[in-house]
């Protein structure tokens, strides 16, 4: 019997043979209830369901995600036993694999040099394999994009630096692990990952002089006036990053 | 090649995008999924065969990405961001046209069905691949699709035309009680 309302499905899909046709009328003819499955089969089909969905492949695909397609690395398998992983390289592979970041720079630009010299012991200051600056193009998507918390990204502070840039403070999140990091804004538009904390267990208690205290204290050295306020990032958001009035760029 | 491949994956990227929609149900999650699935596959690239086609083969890629998340939420529980909340529909007056309320009733009914279901209504009924097709992208006979096909759609109309009976056992069914 099941085959007989596979072959109603078929027909409504139209994918039925028309050898089948037949016997799938006389079955028809003889089983209401059939007649209603294949009703229901049509109402929810294919043209009504593709047809409320064809918006969605008509819209503009995000210029990120081409992006990513046409700029991440191809992988190749490596030896991994034959490589001595430092402790900035191993949090990068971690950070990669639990956010998905394809195996861009996370690099500090030269301006930060001092102050991360002062703390590196705490900071992911990673080498670029690729000569490239780019973060994963879904952060950069949220920092450039993003006025409040969404899935696995919150804002925490945004500021005008004394370098002349904007900085945002970020927490990034798993379900069981966060870790928390500032990235300044480029002139060509690019964030920059300039200090980040190792991830650590979500409501762990950081003790004194823990990495988080770290970037507060960079975020008190760098900050040009006032923090933003919410609507004053969303602002900002809108209005493409401009320098304030008062840093006269 | 691997320009090819590139140039060819981001000529897919409209489709793919619709369909890893159709399985998370949010623009955002469906392009982190996308994203996770372009960089899976450009990390596999010598396994994919050339003159087969490279969106199936994506799609195989994003629908088994999700099925494994899929199996993690359910172990760890969904997680839900609270700003969220303030985005979804019906808590305040929405002002949107016909097709987007149609769009979120059927994205709120696939939702209540099971993981494989939904999957097979993503890629049969709104990406219009054929059943053969869709057996080998997920790699069960053409009968399986077939039932699950059959099931999902008696599941969505019973949703569609008596939503609150429909989705009260629905959602009973997922969760067990």
């Amino acid at each position: 019997m099941e085959n007989a309302y596979h072959k109603a499905l078929a027909l409504a899909d139209a994918e039925l043979s028309p050898a089948e046709l037949p016997a799938l009328v006389d079955e028809l003819a003889r089983n209401p209830s059939m007649v209603r499955a294949l009703q229901v089969y049509m109402t929810v089909g294919r043209g009504r369901l593709a047809k409320t969905y064809e918006a969605k492949r008509a819209e503009p695909v995000p210029q990120w995600l081409i992006d990513t397609v046409m700029h991440a690395p191809v992988e190749q398998s490596v030896d991994r036993s034959s490589k001595v992983i430092s402790y900035g390289s191993a949090l990068l592979e971690r950070m990669r694999r639990r956010y998905r970041m394809p195996g861009w720079s996370l690099a500090a630009g030269p301006a930060f040099a001092a102050v991360l010299a002062a703390v590196s012991a705490w900071m992911l200051v990673p080498n670029s394999s690729h000569g490239g600056t780019l973060m994963t193009a879904q952060l950069q998507g949220a920092l450039e994009r993003t006025a409040t918390s969404q899935a696995g990204f919150r804002p925490l502070l945004t500021y005008w630096s004394n370098d002349q840039n904007w900085c945002r403070q970020f927490e990034m999140r798993t379900d069981v692990e966060r870790t928390f990091a500032i990235a300044c804004r480029a002139d060509d538009g690019n964030w920059r990952v300039v200090m980040q904390t190792p991830p650590g267990s979500l409501g762990a208690i950081l003790p004194a002089g823990s990495p988080r205290e770290h970037l507060d204290r960079y975020v008190a050295a760098s900050v040009s006036g006032q923090p933003l306020e919410r609507p004053q990032v969303e602002e900002a958001i809108k209005s493409g990053w401009p320098a304030p009035p008062m840093a006269g760029k | 090649m691997t320009d090819e491949i590139r140039a060819r994956m981001v000529a897919a990227l409209p489709r793919l995008r619709r369909f890893a929609y159709a399985l998370t149900g949010s623009t955002e999650q469906g392009d982190d999924l996308v994203q996770e699935t372009c960089l899976r596959a450009l990390s596999r690239v010598e396994r994919w065969q050339p003159g087969t086609r490279l969106d199936s083969w994506m799609y195989r890629i994003a629908q088994n990405i999700w099925l494994d998340r899929m199996r993690a939420n359910k172990v760890r529980g969904e997680v839900v961001d609270v700003d969220v909340v303030e985005e979804l529909p019906g808590l305040d007056g929405r002002d949107v046209t016909e097709s987007q309320l149609a769009l979120e009733e059927v994205d709120a009914a696939l939702e209540l069905l099971p993981s494989e279901q939904r999957a097979v209504i993503a890629l049969v009924c709104i990406e219009g691949i054929s059943y053969k097709e869709a057996a080998e992208i997920t790699g069960v006979p053409i009968g399986t699709i077939m039932s699950r096909l059959a099931r999902a759609r008696q599941a969505l109309h019973a949703i569609l035309d008596e939503p609150v009976l429909a989705r009260t056992r629905l959602a009973s069914a997922k969760t067990g009680s």
